[in-house]
């Protein structure tokens, strides 16, 4: 890992643990091994993370530094969602001076359900390397949700990893439909929103159509991420959301429908702001008409 | 009647027998790693089998409301298989660890083989570095003989007597293992090893300390409802509710809480419970409505 690089998150998560396993004999002899021996002592010493140092939050809340690797930009952590045993799979990685993509993935398939969600939850903090690439696969192949939430969710790896070897803009797609499909909030991935495309709103509309058709809720985010790329049919659909029963339907379809321009559609924004009850949304759909208007 | 099951290979049976198991008063089993019907011929297999005893058939068992826990180990067969042995043996560690791994069991003897012995007392060796308790299998045939050299390869190890559960007994062990100070296990079956009624009798003879019962239900001719099914002859023959509980709960989960890994009061309760959850994908669901049964 690059010197400096991650330093306060780093420092947070080490400085936390150290509070958590002050006087904690095992957790010494633990970090000596995997210093010690490498990658080749983890096997045995993640079972025993969680069990034995416990999974009470560290805290330390929202991070952002530079990357640690190529991929340039920032690092975005949200500690608050890291447990001691995180942090402790954290530094144990960190102690083994390599760690080669089967390993990683060799914590993954063989551990349990809390060694598997450290090693995800690890990989935030780390840079970004095929072993990392690998475990996405993983993800996406698992519905455990809280496997996929560790890796995908509350930090920003999916977005500072793509374009690194195989893990393209399709893959990314591929992921944010799983999480719409898990019904995961768009807030807790971090950088998701830069990657908007138009095949991403194609995907989440086709998704939020079948939805329709079964009688079933629609991931609450759509509107606000087809909208940051739209593609046919998402004006229709973001008009159709204005007269949506639900107010918070409504509000994400007029927030969407800010980043538009359609000036022509202009008497029917105006129609709805007439009838419109709700303040806020009164008020999103008064701004969009003066932008329209001003075009 | 609460019922901890400490001996079922869960692996061997349909999702109904947890529902049967749960409706009968089974709120913990206990699954010892064993053989599967065919010899395996690599390592890999065995990490697959272990992987799901960790992973899957926690699950499987958590949607019934049932804890699951289970033991790792190369079981006796399998120790005399020169393409298998050495490399389980190595992998064995990492499991030993889990959270719901514990203790090492199956080991002990099936054919009486030196190398059998050999990859027992490692096994004890692994017992007493993780700190677990031991599930011993003891042979089918020539059990008495059997049963005397595997009680002498436990003390020859120094593990706690205390820690050691011998299993699959009968009449002819029962002694034994009671002067010993290990625990006596029996498996009772709708043919073989030990039946409700002989159970019925050992109990008005010996009582119940130290002792456990068990289905060992698999894939051959067995039936997971083998300890409710002898909870209920227990009580017919005359044999007080509390003193059965002490059978089939307060001995079993006293046993196995030697590991430290759980908490007996979380037994009191069900494992949290959400039928909607899936494991790799698999929901295990069939089209119902998760929140009706």
């Amino acid at each position: 890992m690059a010197d400096g690089a991650n330093a306060n998150a780093i420092a947070v998560v080490e400085r936390r643990l150290a509070e958590a396993t002050a006087d904690n004999g095992w957790w010494r002899e633990a970090l000596d091994r995997a210093t010690r021996e490498g990658a080749a002592a983890l096997p045995v010493l993640f079972p025993a993370l969680a069990r034995r140092l416990g999974r009470g939050l560290i805290g330390g809340g929202r991070t952002a530094e530079p990357s640690p690797d190529a991929t340039g930009g920032e690092v975005l952590v949200d500690l608050d969602v890291w447990r001691v045993c995180d942090a402790a799979g954290f530094v144990l990685l960190r102690a083994c001076t390599a760690i080669t993509s089967e390993q990683a993935v060799d914590l993954f398939l063989h551990g349990d359900f809390e060694e598997r969600t450290i090693v995800m939850r690890a990989h935030a903090l780390r840079p970004v390397d095929p072993g990392t690439i690998a475990l996405f696969g993983e993800a996406q192949r698992t519905n455990t949700s809280t496997h996929f939430e560790a890796l995908c969710c509350d930090h920003n790896l999916p977005a500072r990893a793509c374009g690194v070897a195989d893990f393209g803009i399709d893959d990314v797609n591929r992921m944010v439909v799983k999480a719409a499909f898990m019904d995961l909030p768009l807030a807790r991935m971090f950088g998701v929103e830069e990657h908007a495309n138009a095949e991403l709103s194609r995907m989440l509309q086709d998704l939020a159509t079948e939805r329709e058709a079964a009688g079933r809720t629609v991931w609450q985010d759509t509107d606000r991420l087809v909208g940051l790329a739209p593609t046919r049919g998402t004006l229709l659909r973001l008009l159709g959301g204005l007269e949506h029963g639900s107010d918070g339907r409504r509000l994400r379809a007029a927030e969407a429908l800010a980043r538009q321009s359609a000036p022509d559609l202009l008497p029917l924004i105006e129609d709805r702001i007439a009838r419109e009850r709700v303040d806020a949304i009164r008020a999103q759909l008064t701004q969009l008409a003066g932008k329209w208007k001003g075009s | 009647m609460r019922i901890f099951e400490p001996h079922a290979h869960m692996f061997s049976r349909i999702t109904d027998d947890y529902e049967r198991m749960a409706l009968s008063g089974v709120r913990a089993i206990l699954e010892p790693a064993f053989w599967l019907g065919q010899n395996r011929t690599s390592v890999g297999s065995f990490i697959d089998y272990f992987d799901t005893l960790v992973g899957w058939e926690r699950f499987r068992a958590r949607q019934w409301g049932i804890h699951h826990f289970c033991g790792m180990a190369l079981n006796p067969r399998e120790a005399n298989d020169p393409r298998v042995n050495k490399d389980v043996l190595e992998i064995l560690p990492r499991y030993l660890e889990k959270d719901s791994v514990i203790c090492v069991g199956e080991i002990g003897l099936d054919d009486i083989t030196p190398i059998e012995e050999e990859c027992f007392s490692a096994q004890l060796e692994l017992a007493r570095k993780h700190e677990l308790p031991v599930l011993v299998h003891t042979p089918h045939r020539d059990k008495k003989r059997g049963f005397e050299r595997s009680l002498a390869i436990v003390k020859e190890s120094g593990i706690a007597l205390e820690r050691v559960l011998l299993d699959h007994g009968n009449e002819e062990t029962i002694k034994i293992t009671r002067d010993s100070g290990c625990w006596a296990g029996f498996s009772i079956y709708p043919h073989t090893k030990m039946d409700v009624d002989r159970m019925v009798t050992i109990v008005q003879q010996y009582g119940v300390e130290g002792m456990m019962i068990n289905s060992a239900a698999d894939w051959g001719v067995s039936d997971p409802l083998r300890v409710p099914r002898t909870c209920l002859a227990l009580e017919l023959a005359g044999v007080e509710r509390d003193v059965i509980e002490q059978l089939v709960w307060r001995n079993p989960v006293g046993f196995f809480a030697q590991s430290g890994r759980f908490d007996p009061a979380d037994l009191e309760r069900p494992p949290n419970v959400d039928r909607r959850e899936t494991f790799d994908g698999n929901s295990v669901l069939r089209g119902q409505d998760p929140g009706r049964y």
